[in-house]
């Protein structure tokens, strides 16, 4: 009895922990087996974008968000889609979505100001872009999005500043 | 506006950025940041665009065939002058051992539309040879292309043996020369192509080889170890002195860099990417008036090399000659619309002159080629 007593004490977090182990293993692996899954469809969504196929865009994009709500990459090819083909309202919800959804994803906010600011939208393409300075400071493509802005807010002056500066940290970068 | 020093300092970093290896092609054109007369081309494949068919240059190769390969864009009109060239040359050396593969080289992603007006073009221009798309730009960046057009000429064992860069009124007459000289047609000896090239001791090459390599692996002093064996081994082979200059230039030697840059273009007058490395470290020396004089002598060698213009454009910008440096940096841009830094720098010029609608036209179209419209 003392024997079986002590079996259970030693064995039973062994077991427990074993389960676990598989349990998590199993987990892990899926998740292995999802990013994968989105990466090849992420790859399929990018080549159908470069032939400007955007009803696959969709499709590939809309099959990404179903296993990761918030892939902004797929938010992106699928504003940026809904955008090519003229649909610019479609294309700002789904960018308003993706903001929420990825609130870190600068190329989401920068899409995003750009096409705003195609709408004449100046006060809230700046927003955005500044909200991604803010984060980060050095980015050439943000410092570049704030020039245009300044421009299109008649501006110039400092829109040259930004323009410089935007392309002192691209070439240095490279 | 930047400061002269940064405007300097943006020219080296830009000269080290758009150069490594080109300050080490011996002859008098330039055309490959990488290769170089007398390095093996890397295999080069892709899908005929009109055809569909796979061309592969170790197809053609294998056969005993020389190879010319040309760099072209749609949105180059020299490109489109050297292709014209090209085929008339084809039918020229039509059943002669000498094949000729165009190399589109319009953008890193080619769209669909993009695509269309390639095909049209080649189907325009009714090329009696394979054009291939270099996708992702690759072949573009292995090779290091520096200018649109440019052609590597290889003998059949696919080494580069001649290398125009860009195309002018000339470029015709030398391509031809170059045929002649690998098929064997005419004494080399009457050719003035056939001047051009030093073949080096086969030791000295792998050495500098190795040292190019570690070179861009940024570990400058395991490079220069592997140089020096390549110096001592045939001390008469200037690309090697060129490569450590470029090291020093890179390590801020400029004094050092200015010396092996000599020792370069004493070895080979017609060095064109010495003469420019020489009249850049000179900049960066402020030695302005020898700086010029060493560019000018790297354009008049090669009147296609853009990394020497940048650099003679900041030069006469420094002396109070910004018309001119504009001058020449429209020139530059005509040969390579699509390199943003010719914007950039161009932009600063006209700050200078102190037209602003100028100059923010220029620093936007920099900025478009980093980051064009989705």
């Amino acid at each position: 009895m003392r024997n079986f007593t002590r079996y259970i004490i030693f064995a039973l977090p062994i077991i427990f922990l074993g389960v676990n182990i598989t349990a998590q293993e199993l987990t892990q692996e899926e998740k292995l087996t999802q990013k994968k899954e989105i990466r090849r469809l992420l790859k399929d969504c990018v080549s159908q974008y470069q032939i400007e196929n955007y009803d696959a865009v969709n499709t590939k994009a809309d099959s990404i968000l179903i296993l990761e709500e918030d892939n902004a990459d797929a938010l992106y090819y699928k504003s940026l889609s809904y955008y090519n083909v003229g649909d610019t309202t479609t294309a700002i919800e789904t960018l308003r979505r993706g903001v929420d959804l990825s609130p870190l994803s600068s190329r989401l906010k920068i899409l995003f100001s750009r096409i705003l600011l195609t709408l004449n939208n100046t006060t809230e393409a700046m927003s955005l872009v500044d909200e991604v300075l803010a984060i980060k400071p050095k980015l050439p493509e943000a410092l570049y999005l704030k020039g245009l802005v300044l421009l299109a807010q008649n501006d110039s002056t400092q829109a040259i500043v930004f323009f410089q500066q935007a392309l002192k940290n691209q070439i240095f970068s490279d | 506006m930047i400061r002269h020093t940064n405007i300097k300092k943006f020219v080296l970093v830009l000269f080290l950025i758009v150069l490594p290896g080109v300050l080490s092609v011996p002859t008098a054109t330039a055309a490959f940041r990488y290769l170089h007369e007398g390095m093996k081309i890397p295999p080069l494949e892709g899908k005929d665009i009109i055809t569909n068919q796979d061309i592969t240059s170790e197809a053609y190769l294998k056969d005993n065939n020389m190879l010319i390969i040309v760099f072209w864009a749609t949105w180059s009109k020299r490109s489109l002058d050297e292709l014209k060239a090209l085929k008339e040359i084809a039918l020229q050396y039509s059943g002669k051992s000498m094949k000729i593969i165009a190399v589109n080289v319009d953008d890193t992603i080619i769209t669909a539309t993009r695509k269309n007006r390639i095909l049209q073009i080649i189907k325009d221009l009714e090329l009696p040879f394979p054009a291939i798309i270099d996708n992702n730009l690759e072949l573009f960046y292995k090779f290091g292309v520096i200018a649109v057009p440019s052609t590597a000429i290889t003998d059949p064992t696919g080494i580069i043996r001649y290398g125009p860069a860009g195309y002018s009124l000339s470029t015709k007459d030398f391509i031809v020369d170059s045929i002649e000289v690998l098929l064997g047609l005419k004494d080399t000896a009457e050719l003035a192509v056939a001047k051009k090239g030093y073949v080096p001791n086969n030791k000295a090459l792998r050495y500098y080889n190795l040292g190019l390599n570690l070179r861009h692996k940024r570990l400058y002093d395991r490079a220069l170890s592997n140089i020096e064996i390549a110096i001592k081994t045939d001390s008469t082979f200037p690309v090697p002195y060129s490569l450590v200059g470029e090291i020093n230039l890179l390590k801020k030697n400029y004094i050092e860099a200015i010396a092996q840059y000599q020792i370069a273009t004493a070895l080979d007058s017609e060095f064109v990417a010495a003469w420019a490395g020489l009249g850049q470290s000179y900049l960066m020396n402020n030695q302005l008036d020898s700086a010029e004089i060493c560019l000018n002598k790297a354009l008049e060698l090669d009147e296609n090399f853009t990394p020497a213009m940048i650099s003679l454009s900041t030069v006469l910008s420094e002396t109070s000659r910004a018309d001119s440096a504009r001058q020449i940096l429209l020139t530059a841009q005509e040969l390579n619309p699509k390199d943003p830094t010719l914007y950039y720098y161009l932009g600063e010029i006209y700050l200078k002159l102190e037209d602003k609608t100028s100059a923010i036209d220029q620093l936007r179209k920099a900025l478009e080629l980093y980051f064009p419209d989705k």
